[in-house]
């Protein structure tokens, strides 16, 4: 169930939000925002944007608690009954203790901010709240990724959600060194290709076009190199790839801090994605191509 | 042999050639430019023998204690001694404090050849510069970075795989496993919903009980995957420890292996350069920039990060030849053993090894240390630390604080550091005494005492080496030449100063001091050289600075505030002479000693002594005199006597026996009734067979009479009487030969106090015939009536019905027996 919207919440479990752009930043007690703060502050549209703090109770697990036979197993090895009223209690804990630091991230970035509460499906949540977004930020750090079911189904589910963008924002955004964006097709996703320059510009990175079989014509090279320059880049590196594969992928963005892509609902099925979510170590940003050049 | 002067004539009055020895007269250079430097003191080849003795062994204990008089350039002679030995011995090593890195609070002490250790430390500074780029370039290094990812994808992956196990097989069992903020949630579920639990009652028993294995299956496998959880993160974090290693050690082995390769031939150093590669591998992200991403398992920054590789090098000896001489002129407990500094951080003191300061045996360590006794000894603790050091032969650096147990500070013990140093103790005499009788260690570590002569022979060739001296002090000091005359007048000062015609000073302060003065005077005049009457004008300078109270005196007297008679005779009244000490000056004058005689028990009544203001000295010369009178005068008959001696106008103690020929002539005046001239005064010492002794400050004397004389008018008749002995110590002012050279003043030497009594009285003394009696108007003839009058008037008291004493009756039993 969703928190109604508009008004204060005395408790501050809800916040309102002014009328402009926003992205949506998924809140994960498993998983430190401050990284996903930092990429965002870096988006094309991070700047203009409010970020929208959303803490998503799980319906699923709360609905778990109200079964008489579930049980706990804590993560020191304990065993116990799974009470919906301690459940609840820990919830709101957790959901205080993520306003708290998304709170102090946004504000130690400069970034206008709001944070609200929802309870249901998590996807749906986020995908509910983040429709009319900019962007949704889901934070994919390895232990929350291991342990609080971010698997290859769910990400498949938010890579091919109607969004405009998603970000899955990971360390190695702090530890890569260059942007690298993938052109499966090559024939109509400058959408991805301009948020990559952007992102290479603002974060003083190199930039490297990795060209699916096919995608590299003159005339999108040419593009390329001009938008390059206009941004002030150095000669972005060029590589062809052939048939996008998750290994390869992998191995061509190893020192990336950003892998931008096309989101799959404009590119077709490319089942290749779900395994490069989870092979590459630095955050990737899906860009949904809106309009064709 | 010593200089000569013309022998006294017993008891006429000495020559003007007898009251100052002259040497300008000896000398034949034309100034001081033209004389050599002298090397080395004058006169003190006893201390020097010591120096060199006690330098040269290098035995335990033989530390040395130069003793003698201050401003006797104790300490230059025995540093000039040092020089020579300390080329021998060759320079010293160096010593530096390292970090333990194993126990911080326990620095190392390493030991280098000289010049090593800045090596060292230059070395090591380099050595972390080299660190901070090859560390932090291995850890951004793609090869890094993919084996780091790799691991932890490995972590991730098994999680991954087996949640996801886990979740497959819950699914086939019909059980939901879900994440909750604290584990993991299982419920059973029917057709992907969770079962209700109305529904799962409805369930056969034997369904509900297989759903209830099958939860308890799924818990315990779900336990089991969290409890290895821990195990998995523990090799993780183990793997990425290795790999840190393993990039450091890539990064840094062959840095650490040259700088190695240059200290192979100091094992300890070695050892040391070892230890650094170890702490370097386990503390690389100290070489990591500030800014650099967090990785978690490097470890914790240190808090004193790369300080730890300095290399705190106590004493650099870089360039360095000769074995050290150090001088520590405040020798307190840190000064000589070093200390450790502290810092306030957030309001507690902390330190390192980089804090630690060398003392001065740090300093010396191989060589030799110079300290001053007396400021050793009043600092406080300083003595038992240098002693505590020299027997232990290491240097323990602990603080006041921790040895007088105030301060309970976390500090640093320091590794010790050998000790192999001399020990120069530069003190007066008395101290050297003090402590050989007081403190038994003394005589264990300080083996060799080298004396100080206070003066030396004031022979032809030590005077010519005195001007040598004299030369080379000018020069020194870049005074102008002393021609002959000036020189000439600086020794014979040299001789003034120890009231000894014979001898010259070694205490080369004053000189300096004085030739300083004179140089002065010279300047004033414009003079390209210093003159005799320069340093004659610095020497009345000196002494009109210091005479206040001599003028005062002198005008007490000349006012008759304090009666001095300088004419005519008086009865039991002679004039004596005592010296004044004030400090670095001293003067004499005269003072007043009357006697009283009348019948007595034989008793001399020291008035000064039973006021308590007669010192044990001057108390000893009354008995004494007591002594000579009842054995020259009353040696068969009863001493009755009661006589009081007094020395008028002294509100101040009185001490020494120069004054106990004066009394006594005094006394034996009031006995005789012969009058005493007033015009002369006399000083000398008694003994009991009426010899006269030797006397300090002679010249001070005859020039305090000779003063109030002159204030008077002189007129041949005044004169001082002094020990016949005391003629070799003459060095009088001019003004006081001049006036004997005119015949105004005389100086009389004496030999007993018959020769007193006649020069005082101008009556014979008179000698005993041959049967014991003096002859008819002599001094002692009359001194002896008395005395036996006061017997007779004591029988007639004591035994009125006897008319004729035994001893007369046995004197005219003799005379007529001598008669038949």
């Amino acid at each position: 169930m969703a928190a109604a919207r508009g008004g204060a919440d005395a408790q501050g479990r809800r916040m309102s939000l002014p009328a402009r752009a926003r992205i949506v930043v998924a809140l994960d007690p498993d998983a430190p925002s401050e990284v996903a703060l930092d990429i965002v502050r870096h988006l094309p549209e991070g700047a203009a944007s409010e970020l929208l703090g959303l803490f998503v109770e799980d319906a699923r697990l709360l609905a778990h608690a109200g079964s008489a036979l579930a049980r706990e197993v804590v993560l020191t090895g304990l065993e116990r009954p799974l009470e919906r009223s301690t459940l609840e209690r820990q919830m709101r804990a957790q959901a205080e203790e993520q306003r708290r630091r998304f709170e102090s991230a946004a504000a130690r970035l400069g970034l206008p901010h709001a944070f609200h509460v929802a309870r249901g499906e998590r996807l749906a949540e986020l995908v509910r709240e983040a429709v009319n977004a900019e962007a949704l930020v889901v934070t994919l750090a390895a232990r929350a990724a291991a342990l609080r079911g971010w698997t290859a189904e769910a990400l498949h589910e938010l890579a091919r959600a109607p969004l405009r963008s998603v970000l899955f924002a990971r360390e190695g955004w702090v530890t890569g060194r260059r942007i690298v964006t993938l052109l499966p097709r090559g024939d109509g996703e400058r959408a991805s290709l301009r948020a990559a320059i952007r992102f290479a510009r603002a974060s003083r990175s190199p930039l490297t076009v990795l060209f699916g079989a096919g995608a590299q014509t003159p005339e999108l090279t040419q593009w390329l190199q001009q938008a390059a320059l206009a941004a002030g880049l150095a000669a972005p590196i060029l590589l062809s790839v052939g048939e996008p594969a998750a290994p390869r992928l992998a191995g061509a963005a190893r020192d990336a801090r950003l892998v931008v892509l096309p989101s799959p609902r404009q590119t077709g099925d490319e089942a290749w994605l779900d395994a490069a979510l989870g092979a590459l170590q630095a955050p990737v940003l899906l860009v949904r191509e809106e309009t064709r050049p | 042999m010593p200089e000569q002067r013309p022998a006294a004539p017993g008891p006429r009055a000495l020559p003007p050639e007898a009251l100052y020895l002259g040497c300008e007269d000896s000398l034949s250079f034309v100034t001081t430019a033209d004389l050599p430097d002298l090397d080395g003191a004058i006169g003190q080849g006893r201390a020097l023998a010591a120096l060199e003795f006690g330098v040269r062994m290098r035995s335990h204990g033989y530390n040395l204690f130069v003793l003698g008089r201050s401003g006797s350039q104790r300490r230059l002679t025995a540093e000039s001694s040092l020089r020579a030995d300390a080329a021998q011995r060759g320079v010293a090593p160096e010593w530096c404090y390292v970090d333990n890195f194993a126990e911080e609070r326990k620095p190392f002490a390493l030991q280098l050849p000289a010049g090593r250790g800045a090596q060292l430390r230059r070395d090591m500074t380099k050595l972390v510069e080299e660190l901070g780029i090859a560390i932090p370039a291995a850890f951004e290094s793609e090869r890094y970075r993919n084996s780091f990812a790799e691991i932890n994808q490995d972590l991730e992956e098994r999680h991954r795989v087996a949640l996801e196990s886990l979740t497959e097989e819950a699914r086939r069992q019909d059980l939901s496993l879900v994440p909750t903020p604290h584990g993991f949630a299982i419920a059973p579920v029917k057709n992907g919903e969770l079962l209700a639990d109305e529904e799962f009652e409805k369930l056969p028993p034997e369904e509900r009980e297989a759903t209830r294995q099958r939860m308890q299956q799924m818990t315990e496998k779900l336990r089991q995957h969290i409890e290895q959880l821990p195990r998995w993160r523990k090799e993780q974090r183990e793997r990425i420890v290795a790999l840190n290693r393993e990039v450091t050690k890539l990064a840094t082995g062959q840095l650490i292996e040259q700088l190695k390769g240059r200290y192979v031939d100091l094992p300890d150093v070695l050892r040391y350069l070892v230890s650094v590669g170890e702490d370097v591998l386990q503390n690389a992200r100290s070489f990591l920039p500030e800014d650099t991403a967090p990785l978690p398992t490097l470890g914790m920054r240190d808090r004193r990060p790369l300080t730890r590789y300095e290399v705190n090098l106590l004493v650099d000896r870089s360039g360095q030849k000769e074995a050290p001489i150090v001088y520590e002129s405040n020798p307190s407990v840190q000064n000589l053993l070093g200390r450790v500094d502290h810092v306030a951080e957030f309001g507690a003191l902390s330190t390192n090894f980089t804090m630690i300061r060398p003392g001065a045996l740090h300093r010396a360590n191989g060589g030799y240390l110079i300290l001053d006794a007396d400021r050793l000894l009043m600092e406080p603790l300083a003595w038992r630390a240098l002693k505590r050091t020299l027997f232990a032969r290491e240097i323990r650096i602990e603080s006041l604080g921790e040895l007088l147990s105030l301060v309970s500070t976390v500090s640093l013990e320091p590794q010790t550091i050998p000790l192999d140093v001399k020990i120069i103790l530069i003190g007066e005499r008395q101290i050297y005494y003090l402590l050989a009788e007081l403190d038994p260690d003394f005589a264990e570590l300080f083996k060799v005492a080298a004396d100080f002569e206070n003066s030396v022979e004031r022979t032809p060739e030590n005077t010519a080496l005195y001007s040598r001296l004299i030369a080379t002090l000018a020069r020194r000091d870049g005074l102008r030449p002393l021609d002959r005359g000036a020189v000439a007048r600086v020794i014979e000062h040299g001789a003034r100063l120890l009231g000894d015609a014979a001898k010259l000073t070694t205490r080369l302060r004053d000189i300096n001091d004085l030739l300083r003065e004179a140089n002065y005077w010279a300047q004033q005049e414009g003079g390209a050289s210093v003159s005799r009457h320069h340093v004659q004008a610095a020497i009345d300078a000196q002494i009109q600075r210091l005479d206040r109270l001599r003028d005062e005196s002198h005008q007490g007297i000349t006012r008759n505030l304090r009666l001095i008679d300088t004419g005519g005779a008086v009865v039991g009244q002679v004039n004596g002479l005592s010296v004044f000490m004030l400090g670095s000056f001293s003067f004499g004058e005269p003072a007043r000693i009357t006697a009283n005689v009348r019948l007595g028990d034989g008793e001399i009544v020291d008035i000064e002594r039973e006021t308590e203001l007669g010192g044990p000295i001057h108390s000893k010369g009354v008995l004494i005199l007591s002594s000579y009178l009842a054995a020259r005068y009353a040696a068969e008959m009863p001493l009755s006597l009661r006589a009081s001696l007094v020395f008028e106008q002294s509100y101040g103690g009185v001490e020494g026996d120069s004054a106990s020929v004066a009394e006594t002539c005094a006394l034996l005046s009031a006995l005789a009734g012969v009058p005493i001239r007033q015009s002369l005064a006399v000083t000398g010492s008694l003994n009991q067979h009426g010899r006269v002794q030797v006397i300090g400050g002679v010249n001070e004397k005859i020039e305090g009479f000779f003063d109030v004389c002159r204030s008077r008018g002189l007129d041949g008749s005044h004169g001082v009487l002094i020990p016949a002995e005391n003629v070799q110590h003459l060095m009088l002012r001019d003004d006081v030969v001049a006036a004997v050279r005119a015949g105004k003043f005389n100086v009389y030497p004496i030999a007993s106090v018959d020769e007193a009594l006649e020069l005082l009285t101008g009556v014979p003394a008179g000698q005993r015939d041959a049967d014991g009696a003096y002859a008819e108007g002599t001094v002692n003839r009359r001194v002896q009536d008395r005395l036996q009058a006061f017997v007779a008037a004591r029988r007639r008291f004591e035994h009125p019905q006897e008319a004729v004493p035994p001893w007369r009756r046995r004197a005219a039993a003799r005379t007529r027996k001598e008669g038949e």
